[in-house]
């Protein structure tokens, strides 16, 4: 076991005896104490190779339909002394600690949980889609199964288990780091000290949870250049309906 | 665009506000316009204007019953829409439209028994207050479903102060050119009708039109970032929908038809002013949604021929004419109405 697991598991060790990681509900309010965890992420883009092992472990763990992500790395050529490179970004919801896509719920179906994790109760949502369109991250959309709007949850069935997220567990260069970012013995709370990090669209004023390491200051904010040729068509989401 | 950022792999990210978004928004901007067309009438009792703000009111009635069907349809999980009402939310413009549509609706229902069927026979009083009623929630309607989307900051497009007063101003547009294709549908056109509603609308065209250059004028001098993508919907990403069909066929091709009053023309002057009114809101919407948040390109939105696409958009002007035929067939049976 490595050492990042291991204080990882340490955290939760510690945090999961408290009912703070107990069963979430938009009643438990917002009380936040020394002892509630807060939950980031950073990701190594010098790490990440882009194999979108991630990709398919949050798909299976959270059986996202086909054709919709949770969590996706965006891969792009850049242009670096006059030479391509490939540059990896790995999407997700930021869990920001300011999200734009909770006021606008009009049924406050989706709300944000002591610990920093923004989730959605779909037994209430009403699938209109505002929140979708309030996330300046297109961190979420509308569940073509469910017909309720869905997201990355950090994994929190696991991280309440005591076990890391699931693009965390299988990623294979170490890129994506998990933890409380209130530990200050925590790996995240360590790089975050030590190395730089960016957040994805700071103009926003969101404040992201999600610190990418070495992020291409290019791709931080809309992405002007050539377009994916993979594009999913309409035929794909009709298909993945039916 | 910068060509040394290629995009490997990105996806097209859904379009979730779709057609029916669009429909909502078209008629119960219609309503709202036939509102604005017919109860300064009533409240001032202009005898010249109220036979043309009958119509109005008949527009705004039949515009504003469709509404919230088109707005029922557009959620994924209609049969929770109560949750609307166990929970409401300040913070959410769409949570205070759920309680104003309704109560718009009521009044403007008030308004049109009073206004088309009781009116002449006295009670003066009641029309009056239903027609302030109705102004008051209108504006509220107006103000809500600009903001919805104009608090938005993940798209630069919607997020700006322009967008309630183009709903407006296209709205009004739009109910005035509804008010002209009934006229002109009814058994003998009331020509009077027709030239003074054709006097509005060259009006409320010439002013959406302005509206509309003033927004991509003050994007073009860098005053307004939603300015610069309406500029650049226009002409990068969609120039024959945003172009040709909505400032050509929507906007400048009425417009010059209004400028000839001829009986033959009428039909179609109204029916293109509201194309124009729907093109507004496609544009806003589809070609809002079109414009990625974060990665290249646009996203092309192909119309489903379901009930998502095509067949809800049909279906809603089918539900618009059958609400219609049933108003004017009530209000006959009961009783001959002037000019309605
Ligand atoms: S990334 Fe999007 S969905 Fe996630 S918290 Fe921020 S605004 Fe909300
Ligand atoms: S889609 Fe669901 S979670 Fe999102 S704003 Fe609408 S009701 Fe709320």
């Amino acid at each position: 076991m490595d050492s990042t697991r291991r204080k990882f598991l340490a955290t939760v060790a510690t945090t999961i005896a408290a009912p703070v990681l107990g069963e979430a509900s938009a009643a438990e309010g917002t009380a936040d104490t020394q002892d509630t965890p807060r939950w980031v992420m950073v990701i190594d883009l010098r790490k990440c190779i882009g194999c979108q092992a991630c990709t398919v472990a949050c798909s299976t763990e959270n059986r996202v339909p086909a054709g919709q992500f949770r969590t996706l790395v965006s891969h792009y050529e850049v242009e670096k002394d006059h030479q391509p490179r490939s540059a990896m970004l790995p999407r997700l919801c930021n869990h920001c600690e300011n999200p734009p896509c909770i006021p606008v719920c009009p049924v406050q179906a989706t709300y944000q949980r002591p610990d920093g994790i923004v989730v959605v109760d779909n037994t209430r949502c009403v699938g209109c889609a505002y929140c979708v369109q309030a996330c300046p991250y297109d961190a979420r959309f509308i569940n073509h199964e469910t017909k309720t709007a869905d997201k990355c949850t950090f994994c929190v069935h696991r991280v309440q288990a005591g076990l890391l997220p699931a693009c965390v567990e299988t990623c294979v260069g170490g890129a994506r780091i998990f933890g409380n970012i209130k530990d200050p013995r925590s790996e995240v709370s360590r790089l975050i000290n030590s190395v730089h990090t960016d957040g994805l669209q700071p103009g926003l004023k969101t404040r992201p949870q999600v610190y990418y390491i070495g992020l291409d200051n290019r791709l931080q904010n809309k992405i002007e250049g050539v377009p994916s040729p993979w594009k999913r068509s309409e035929t794909l989401v009709q298909e993945s309906m039916s | 665009m910068s060509n040394n950022i290629i995009e490997i792999i990105g996806i097209t990210q859904e379009i979730t506000w779709n057609s029916w978004a669009v429909q909502y928004f078209f008629f119960i901007g219609l309503s709202v316009g036939g509102v604005l067309l017919a109860a300064p009438a009533y409240l001032s009792r202009t005898a010249t204007w109220l036979p043309v703000a009958r119509l109005g009111l008949l527009v705004a009635i039949t515009t504003g019953l469709v509404a919230p069907v088109a707005l029922l349809a557009d959620l994924h999980q209609p049969a929770r829409f109560y949750q609307f009402y166990l929970n409401f939310t300040p913070s959410s413009w769409m949570s205070w439209g759920a309680f104003l549509l309704p109560a718009y609706i009521a009044a403007l229902l008030l308004f049109g028994l009073q206004g088309l069927y009781r009116d002449p026979a006295g009670n003066q009083r009641v029309t009056r207050m239903a027609a302030l009623a109705t102004s008051v929630l209108g504006t509220g309607i107006a103000l809500y479903t600009g903001s919805e989307m104009g608090i938005l900051i993940s798209r630069v497009l919607w997020q700006s102060g322009w967008l309630v007063p183009a709903y407006l101003l296209s709205g009004l547009a739009g109910a005035i050119g509804l008010a002209l294709v009934i006229n002109s549908l009814q058994s003998t056109e009331n020509l009077a009708h027709s030239r003074l509603l054709l006097r509005w609308l060259t009006a409320s065209l010439a002013l959406t039109g302005v509206w509309i250059g003033a927004w991509a004028v003050a994007g073009y001098l860098n005053l307004s970032g939603s300015g610069a993508a309406l500029l650049r919907l226009a002409v990068e990403f969609r120039p024959l929908e945003t172009l040709v069909f909505w400032i050509g066929v929507g906007l400048l091709l009425p417009l010059i038809l209004t400028l000839f009053n001829h009986t033959g023309l009428n039909l179609m002057t109204g029916l293109l002013a509201l194309f124009g009114t729907w093109m507004l809101r496609w544009v806003m919407f589809i070609g809002g949604q079109g414009i990625p948040k974060n990665g290249a390109g646009f996203y092309n939105f192909e119309l489903p021929l379901t009930a998502d696409g095509l067949l809800g958009i049909l279906g809603s002007i089918g539900l618009w004419l059958l609400i219609l035929i049933v108003i004017r067939s009530l209000l006959s049976q009961y009783k001959q109405p002037a000019d309605v």
